[in-house]
């Protein structure tokens, strides 16, 4: 899909930064502009939503009005002198959190699936056909129990992981964004990572206990 | 181990170090046994969240606000095209306001700087002749003697009437002649009245103080000079 809209757009545009992007489309009004800039970060934007939200009808709702304040806000509240995407993963971040806090009781963030469409997470990953079945389950189990270990993880330092996994984004913007020092940012992603591994390594245990017992 | 030293491994891992800060840790690192253990097992969990998917967004999602960008484009070239011609005028507005304030602070300035030379030419022009100023002056010599008809106006510089071809023209000022006699001619209150009427008639009220016009103002100050 990605490449199919990606063909319709011509090299040029394929060729320019996300800066002159932005002024073509903030000056000429060019659709192609904005095109470009949301296939290179479509993709990011979403499944960082996604992960946070762990709700695609939710996530569609948190992306489409992300994009609807980027377009009627860019005017009048982007200074070309930052980055792009920074202010655009600000405000998907903004308007994530603030679904979070809305809907913060209601929310099973031990559970990937889809209530809506009645999918899981996994089910919106495209098809890899050339990995083999067996390959792709063990792909998909491991994906899996990553996914459910960040889910157990506070959402602070969730948040750090996946701003830091989709976007690179140095720990100076991640301070900013989450309205925190950057020690503090660091010191999430350190206990994140911590976290992580005490998981991993219950599972594990676990798995070799299963084993032992049915040996 | 403080918070920030603890911070140090992620800020390794993740490459946030500077080259010195780097070669630094790598050092503390193989010194201490337990930093490198900690530091490695981060690095492999770290590693793990490369798996992490990227999930795309459906396609009605982004043909709906693309199809959104472009009206807020059209909406944006509207718009632009609209206000074009009013820039326009607003530019034309401006110049022509500003080419008037100009003018007007240049007129308003220079009458500001000449008034004292219109004064001049205006009495200069329509002053009695020089026997005039020669009778004051010879009052004002005659009276050099007794003490208290002195003239005090003998600290005034000498107000020629006629110039030399060439010279600058000076501005008649009477420079507190006036007030002056009031007191030294108290006893002698006819010769002070002539003195002052003498005086106050080579003053004469300007007929036209609003003319703005330097050629005007030029004419004046010429014939006076001649």
């Amino acid at each position: 899909m990605k490449l199919e809209q990606s063909n319709h757009i011509s090299k040029k545009y394929q060729q320019l930064d996300d800066k002159d992007l932005v002024r073509f489309y903030r000056q000429n009004g060019d659709e192609q502009a904005f095109s470009e800039l949301m296939n290179r970060h479509q993709t990011k934007i979403y499944s960082y939503i996604y992960s946070m939200v762990k709700d695609g009808g939710k996530a569609d709702d948190i992306f489409q009005e992300t994009f609807t304040k980027v377009i009627t806000k860019m005017d009048d509240t982007y200074n070309e002198q930052g980055k792009w995407i920074a202010w655009v993963m600000r405000i998907a971040h903004n308007a994530t959190i603030d679904y979070l806090r809305k809907q913060k009781r209601f929310v099973d963030v031990s559970s990937n699936y889809d209530k809506e469409s009645n999918t899981d997470f996994y089910d919106r990953l495209p098809d890899e056909d050339l990995i083999s079945a067996q390959e792709q389950l063990e792909k998909d189990e491991a994906k899996s129990s990553l996914m459910r270990h960040i889910d157990e993880l506070p959402e602070e330092q969730r948040q750090v992981v996946m701003l830091r996994h989709y976007y690179e984004m140095p720990f100076k913007e991640i301070a900013e964004l989450t309205d925190v020092s950057i020690n503090t940012a660091l010191g999430r992603m350190r206990y994140a990572l911590i976290n992580l591994r005490k998981l991993f390594d219950k599972e594990k245990e676990q798995e070799e206990n299963s084993y032992a017992e049915r040996g | 181990m403080r918070n920030e030293d603890n911070n140090d491994c992620i800020r390794y891992l993740m490459k946030e170090m500077d080259p010195s800060e780097e070669l630094l840790m790598e050092r503390a690192m193989m010194e201490d046994e337990d930093l490198l253990i900690e530091v490695e097992s981060m690095r492999q969990t770290l590693k793990k969240l490369d798996q992490l998917p990227e999930v795309e967004p459906p396609s009605h999602v982004t043909s709906a606000i693309k199809e959104k960008a472009a009206e807020q484009a059209e909406e944006n070239r509207k718009h632009n095209q609209t206000l074009k011609p009013a820039y326009k005028y607003a530019v034309a507005a401006t110049l022509a306001l500003t080419i008037s304030a100009g003018g007007a602070w240049f007129f308003i300035d220079s009458e500001k700087t000449n008034p004292t030379q219109q004064q001049a030419a205006t009495a200069s022009v329509s002053s009695p002749s020089a026997s005039q100023t020669q009778d004051v002056s010879q009052v004002s010599t005659g009276n050099t003697g007794s003490g208290s008809t002195q003239f005090a106006g003998s600290n005034v510089p000498s107000q020629p009437e006629t110039h030399p071809e060439g010279s600058d023209i000076e501005p008649w000022i009477d420079r507190e002649n006036v007030l002056r006699f009031e007191d030294q001619f108290s006893n002698q209150q006819e010769q002070f009245q002539t003195i002052l009427q003498r005086s106050t008639e080579r003053l004469q009220l300007i007929q036209e103080p609003t003319i703005q016009n330097n050629r005007v103002k030029s004419i004046q100050l010429t014939g006076s000079g001649n």
